[in-house]
């Protein structure tokens, strides 16, 4: 299922977050979004996720107008792994990871065996069997955030939104994410992680680097992640260099302090 | 569910209706004249004549006295639950915020349009309308953006405003059908009366029953509004339609036993460690319990200084007090 943003533009108080933003995003396609702090990356994403209505353009998603979905057939379409700060959830993990099912309550037409094996297989996918008991509030950080993804996962969207999913996880994590990313991929999914590590961003079939609420660049990892482009959007000097081991690139800044 | 939980679920609702039904049958039993138990029995059997003391002092006083405990106590431990739920906070109830405060001006204002010998059943649809839209208002404050202490704090702040405007109206009117200025500050069940408690009760069940089925919804609210409405809760509808239904019960309570503080606070506190976060099972269990408390320390209200009445909210704030400075250090050092 295709995602699209049309023109796009999202003020708050006169001030443009995002201004003629126009994006497509193919069914099955892995894209990133990238770019310095308060490029308006969450807000794309927040955008795309149907939380925050455009001052103008238009946001489809499968060809419809998202603001004319219901929630139901919206969480049914698109899952969202936010950046929240919510702690103190007195649920367990395994509560949190089904609470992904909610948009499937009351449908005769799933049944509760094929809820049970979502909420199983994505509390096995994301590695917090373990935790399954363990109320989310006792949990750490990288763990939150890991019963988290397990949520987004058992939701069983076609689109799936992520708002800095490797934020808090350890090197085995981080690539377990990723390796899950190449999974749903696989699955013909439509991803979209908007991401602070550049170094993971090989992993997305396209990028989209964000400069002041507009769209600098666009297109293949090695198109877009250039030292001239990088530096540029960023303000400071980096450098790219290739992968040692692989065809990924290692996107470093140079150092110019003492 | 895990097997566990849920063997500890099923074991808590049956501890906790047998002590509602113990309770129940306390209150029925002693007070000014006791009756003895087997006298009940007698008497809901239909076996007692109805010129027997007893008789008279169960149907007159006593029963509708107990069943409007039960209701009172119901509602006001199953919205708290439901309001901590919606405010992600244990630190809320429906008195804490005003909304029994706004029942209470619904039930004076009820009270002094509409006067008769007794307490007409209207006051629970007045009681109920003031709930329901101040409840609905408190929703709006909070969207100012300050989040749930700012709630909690206006909330007290409208509850202190409109408590002293009612005093002013009940005692700037004449009327002896109108309650005193202590029943919207204390709370009473001395004059709960069958033609207020069964309309109320009535209206109570359907709000609550309203609130269980979105339930599972508002467990959504501790993962964040934003979280909630991204697995589908209609949060823009349904908080605000689960506010309502909390007013609507709390001033429909309001009618049959004036302001009680402190029963959402407690109940839900004491609930929540056996039965788990769920709505789904906290609703029906902190209605179980709010209710037996309520009729314990009504019982206790109307027997310890026998002959004097204790007014059942200086009780129940002496008991909720310590709880809140208990809640309000955990909220803190959390």
């Amino acid at each position: 299922m295709n995602l699209e943003m049309r023109n796009v533009t999202v003020s708050v108080r006169g001030h443009d977050l995002l201004s003629d933003v126009s994006i497509l995003l193919p069914a099955g396609s892995r894209t990133a979004v990238i770019g310095p702090n308060g490029a308006g990356k969450s807000t794309l994403l927040a955008t795309l996720a149907g939380d925050v209505k455009p001052s103008a353009g238009e946001v489809r998603i499968g060809g419809e107008q998202i603001h004319l979905l219901s929630p139901r057939k919206l969480a049914r379409t698109r899952s969202v792994l936010a950046q929240t700060h919510t702690t103190d959830v007195a649920f367990s993990v395994q509560q949190a990871v089904a609470m992904g099912r909610f948009p499937y309550r009351f449908d005769a037409g799933v049944s509760s065996e094929e809820n049970r094996m979502a909420v199983d297989g994505a509390i096995a996918d994301l590695d917090v069997e373990s935790l399954r008991d363990r109320q989310v509030r006792s949990l750490s950080g990288g763990e939150r955030q890991r019963t988290a993804i397990a949520r987004v996962l058992a939701q069983s969207t076609p689109i799936v939104l992520l708002d800095e999913p490797t934020t808090a996880l350890d090197i085995r994590h981080q690539e377990s994410v990723m390796a899950l990313v190449d999974r749903l991929h696989s699955q013909q999914r439509t991803i979209v992680a908007v991401l602070h590590d550049l170094n993971v961003v090989s992993h997305f079939d396209r990028v989209i680097l964000l400069s002041r609420g507009t769209v600098a660049a666009q297109g293949k990892p090695a198109d877009v992640l250039t030292s001239e482009l990088l530096s540029s959007v960023y303000e400071y000097p980096i450098d790219v260099v290739p992968h040692p081991t692989d065809d990924r690139f290692l996107i470093l800044p140079q150092r110019r302090h003492p | 569910m895990t097997k566990g939980r849920s063997r500890r679920t099923t074991f808590g609702f049956a501890v906790a209706s047998a002590a509602l039904a113990f309770a129940f049958l306390l209150s029925l039993s002693i007070g000014a004249v006791n009756i003895p138990v087997a006298d009940i029995v007698t008497w809901v059997t239909g076996g007692l004549s109805e010129d027997d003391l007893g008789s008279r002092v169960l149907s007159g006083v006593r029963f509708p006295r107990s069943l409007g405990a039960v209701v009172v106590g119901a509602v006001l431990g199953s919205t708290g639950a439901a309001l901590q739920g919606i405010n992600r906070t244990r630190v809320v109830d429906a008195h804490l915020i005003g909304i029994s405060a706004a029942g209470g001006l619904g039930v004076a204002l009820g009270a002094v349009a509409l006067p008769s010998g007794n307490l007409p059943p209207a006051i629970v649809v007045t009681g109920a309308l003031f709930g329901g839209l101040y409840a609905l208002t408190t929703r709006m404050l909070g969207r100012v953006g300050g989040g749930t202490t700012l709630v909690v704090l206006m909330g007290i702040a409208a509850g202190f405003t409109i408590t002293a405007w009612t005093g002013v109206l009940v005692l700037g009117v004449d009327n002896p059908a109108v309650p005193t200025l202590s029943f919207f500050i204390f709370g009473s069940l001395v004059g709960a009366q069958t033609s207020v408690v069964v309309p109320a009760a009535v209206v109570s069940i359907i709000a609550l029953g309203i609130l269980w089925r979105i339930g599972p919804g508002l467990d959504l609210l501790a993962l964040g509004d934003r979280t909630a409405k991204h697995v589908g809760f209609d949060t823009k509808s349904m908080i605000p339609i689960s506010l309502v239904m909390v007013g609507v019960a709390v001033g429909s309570s309001v009618a049959i036993g004036g302001v009680i503080g402190f029963v959402g606070l407690i109940v839900p506190t004491v609930v929540r460690p056996i039965f788990g976060a769920s709505q789904r099972v906290l609703i029906p269990a902190a209605a179980i319990v709010g209710a037996a408390l309520v009729l314990v320390v009504d019982t206790a209200a109307r027997t310890l200084l026998s002959p004097i009445e204790i007014p059942i909210g200086l009780i129940m704030t002496g008991l909720g007090g310590p709880i809140l400075i208990w809640l309000l250090r955990r909220e803190v050092l959390r």
